[in-house]
């Protein structure tokens, strides 16, 4: 079905609220969900893929398995990034702010390319950020690396074919951010074509071109995942009474 | 300053205000006041009214296939300097049965929208399928704004019955509903699949808030004059006649407002600072003013204006019909204090504001100053520019939080200073309702889902996170972050982010614990309400009330007449001239 921005952000709050989520962090999941989506790099899909999990697993929260001034190390303990993306991208802004730099690594994470969402909102307080994950796309590896200059609207973000099968990073889940106020991280291409073939480039007019066509159009998620949708957010609504019904409340609405 | 084109909006501009500085917030965003708000120069009807008769927009009938008894589809073309529109209406017949002022009815007496472009007749057919369906219809990102209306049935077969009969209907009767028609939703920003706000954000036509949701409310009050028009003359064209331009002018559009209306003013607190500073702003503009005669005069005449207006407004609410026997008082009590003054080279507009403070009701005090704008119009109108706001909330990570407990102890004090010990401040919770996910208000203990409450409960959520954070600098020093504080209590994000967003605004916080027992929904309704302009409170209930909009606004046939804007607050035509 064609929805529009605003009622898919709205609908993922609730579902998200519906989940568990806290205050706040219900807001930041839907908007990483949303920014993707918006952006044509299938947030909602990658939404549905992660809800199996967010429905059925019983969470654990995250912790710092090792932290100094300008380097994090964050256990997810197998949790989506939607639980622990916003505040380890934070961290990495906060660490940066202090000391010029930052390294944060969030290990043992899920759908970690809905981490770009956040990236955005933490580049436009005016911090450069990449972050950098691989992927097992059985049978191949995909990297993955966005980068974002401060105060820019839309990042840069490139896709990898890689040919290393044993790699730690993929094994870990891992993803990791570097944050910087005072330069911003360039990619370049890999320099090894043999081991890398480039999937895709992602450039910040083409995320712009992809948002306003969704300004215009609005946007296209399948039913299945709305419903589903739906009855999450349904967990947050309180049946009507007879006596709450009598008591006036509810006419009229915005 | 203003902008040099509207092709983009600032995010949060805060215009020069002049030499006499703006109300201390304490004072503006205590509930009660915000209750007690009346419209303004810059509310969005008059902005929207304005620009049309400014840019001389054109309106055209395109399409009014209605029959005898007022039912079909009739089709507006509009023609800005910018774009093109169109206004398209379906009227059905509707059992008195199933009229309800409730937002959780099916059906209605008219569904209509506003679409960019022309609509060719495939797209009609969709709409007419999914229009009159409201929100269990679906519609696309051409739709800016889609709305639904019940008749008034007090006025609607009467007016046709006077027209049809060759009379005028008695402006005392529209004295006392104002309206044919009464809408229970305006829906824009992307409900139910329509166009989302930033596609028209930099538009110059509707690009400022609920321009477009109050240029479609507008044109159901010229659909509805013809309307009536149309059936007297189908029922008696020997004797029908046409409305005096005096009613058609004095009549305007009926709303139905409730609780769906609360929540956005406090999920929406930037936008709020931005209304709320912009009114500000005009007032310290204005009672920055050194008085003269001619303006002195003029302001009598709205004064006098403005308690006859507020004479002729009808409530079967005690609270509200008391409230209006002291304006009425209060502005004689004004008109007195004025006609003894001498205005030459004096601040008097401060003076009176400050006497109005010492000696009046808060809607007094806000009815001048809304009144004191209008004397003003190159001081003010240009802040209709500013209305807009972009909600965009950022956690400050890096921040101590020794300087996070400084800011909620300036900013939130009136938060801290709520005990929540008492049962009595959190009598109340607000929940979202299954039943078409509406907003309710729910008494704590008595009913059920305060296990799934709505986040409204801003200051218990502050005193909360105060408490947290206090405890955590203690153990760990208050040089710790932020951030290092949320990695081990991430539940108060969300309220924390608020607290450093709103610390930067000066009227985005409403003062008030919203689970006290004393609180009063309607207080929020009306606030939201005077920004749209409306007049005639006519509260059904502490949590629902009726309102009019565009009452006395100019017809389209004014288009193109010289325009004096001068249409606030307007009073019944005399009857004697109008029905002889």
């Amino acid at each position: 079905m064609r929805v529009s921005q605003n009622e898919l952000t709205g609908l993922c709050r609730r579902a998200f609220e519906g989940l568990g989520f806290p205050p706040g962090d219900h807001e930041d999941a839907a908007d990483m969900v949303v920014w993707l989506e918006q952006h044509g790099l299938g947030g909602v899909d990658t939404l549905r893929r992660a809800l199996t999990r967010l429905t059925s697993e019983r969470r654990t929260a995250m912790t710092r398995s090792f932290e100094d001034s300008s380097l994090g190390v964050i256990d997810a303990k197998g949790n989506s990034i939607l639980l622990c993306g916003s505040l380890a991208a934070d961290l990495a802004y906060a660490k940066a702010r202090r000391k010029g730099l930052s390294v944060v690594k969030i290990h043992d994470c899920y759908n970690r390319k809905l981490m770009m969402g956040y990236l955005a909102r933490c580049a436009r307080r005016g911090m450069n950020l990449m972050a950098f994950w691989r992927n097992s796309e059985d049978p191949v590896v995909v990297e993955q690396v966005v980068s974002i200059r401060a105060y820019e609207d839309y990042p840069t973000l490139l896709l990898y074919q890689i040919e290393d099968q044993d790699d730690t990073l993929t094994r870990n889940r891992s993803v990791t951010l570097i944050a910087s106020p005072h330069f911003s991280m360039l990619q370049s291409l890999h320099p090894d074509p043999e081991e890398a073939t480039l999937l895709q480039v992602v450039r910040p007019e083409d995320f712009e071109r992809q948002s306003n066509r969704v300004w215009e159009d609005g946007l296209q998620v399948e039913d299945d995942v709305w419903y589903r949708l739906k009855e999450l957010s349904g967990r947050t609504l309180v049946e009507a009474t007879e006596e709450s019904r009598n008591r006036g409340a509810g006419e009229g609405a915005e | 300053m203003l902008p040099e084109s509207r092709d983009f909006q600032p995010a949060h501009p805060a215009p020069h205000a002049g030499p006499v500085p703006l109300r201390p917030t304490d004072e503006v965003m205590q509930l009660e006041r915000l209750g007690s708000l009346h419209g303004s120069r810059i509310s969005f009807i008059r902005t929207v009214v304005r620009k049309m008769m400014d840019e001389g927009w054109r309106v055209e009938n395109r399409r009014f296939d209605i029959d005898r008894d007022g039912y079909g589809t009739a089709i507006y073309r509009i023609t800005t300097p910018e774009h093109l529109y169109e206004f398209v209406l379906f009227s059905q017949y509707l059992d008195p049965s199933q009229r309800s002022d409730r937002v959780i009815a099916n059906a209605w007496d008219c569904a209509f929208a506003l679409c960019v472009g022309e609509v060719d007749e495939e797209r009609l057919e969709a709409l007419r399928e999914n229009i009159p369906r409201q929100e269990a219809g679906r519609c696309d990102a051409s739709v800016i704004v889609l709305s639904r209306a019940n008749r008034s049935v007090r006025n609607f077969d009467s007016m046709v019955q006077a027209l049809s009969e060759g009379r005028q209907p008695d402006p005392r009767q529209i004295a006392r509903v104002g309206y044919l028609y009464r809408t229970t939703a305006v829906y824009g920003n992307g409900k139910f699949g329509i166009a989302d706000y930033p596609k028209i954000r930099d538009w110059e036509d509707f690009g400022l808030p609920f321009s477009a949701q109050m240029f479609t409310v507008y044109l159901l009050r010229h659909f509805s004059i013809e309307q009536v028009e149309h059936i007297a003359a189908c029922r008696a064209p020997e004797t029908a006649v046409r409305m005096d331009n005096r009613l058609k002018r004095y009549l305007g559009i009926g709303n139905s407002t409730g609780l769906g209306m609360a929540p956005f003013l406090i999920s929406h607190p930037k936008l709020i600072n931005q209304w709320v500073l912009m009114r500000e702003t005009a007032i310290a503009r204005c009672l920055g003013e050194t008085a003269d005669r001619d303006r002195l005069d003029r302001l009598l005449t709205l004064i006098e204006r403005g308690a006859q207006h507020t004479r002729e407004t009808g409530s079967d609410d005690a609270r509200q019909t008391e409230q209006n026997q002291t304006l009425v008082e209060e502005l004689e009590s004004a008109l007195d204090w004025l006609r003894q003054q001498a205005p030459e080279e004096r601040r008097l507009w401060q003076e009176l504001s400050d006497y109005a403070r010492a000696h009046w009701s808060l809607e007094t005090q806000e009815l001048l100053h809304s009144l004191i704008i209008e004397l003003y119009p190159h001081r003010v109108d240009e802040l209709e520019l500013y209305m807009g706001a972009i909600e965009q909330y950022d956690l400050v990570p890096d921040m101590t939080l020794n300087r996070l407990i400084e800011e909620i102890e300036s900013n939130y004090d009136w938060a801290l200073a709520v005990d929540f010990d008492d049962p009595e401040q959190t009598r109340l919770f607000w929940y979202r309702s299954a039943e078409k996910e509406e907003p309710r208000l729910g008494i704590r203990g008595e009913e059920p889902g305060d296990d799934r409450e709505m986040p409204l409960d801003i200051a218990r959520q502050v005193r909360r996170a105060y408490d947290a954070l206090v405890s955590y600098r203690d153990q760990f020093g208050g040089r710790t972050t932020v951030v290092e504080f949320l990695l081990e209590r991430p539940g108060f994000k969300g309220i924390i982010r608020r607290v450093q967003s709103m610390s930067q605004t000066t009227y985005g916080e409403i003062r008030k614990n919203l689970l006290a027992g004393d609180m009063l929904p309607m207080h929020l309704l009306r606030c939201k309400l005077s920004f749209f302009g409306a007049t005639k409170f006519d509260p059904r209930s502490s949590r629902w009330v009726r309102i009019t909009l565009f009452q006395g606004a100019p017809l389209l046939e004014d288009i193109g007449q010289p325009f004096d804007d001068d249409w606030f607050m307007p009073v019944m035509p005399d009857p004697e001239e109008v029905v002889g």
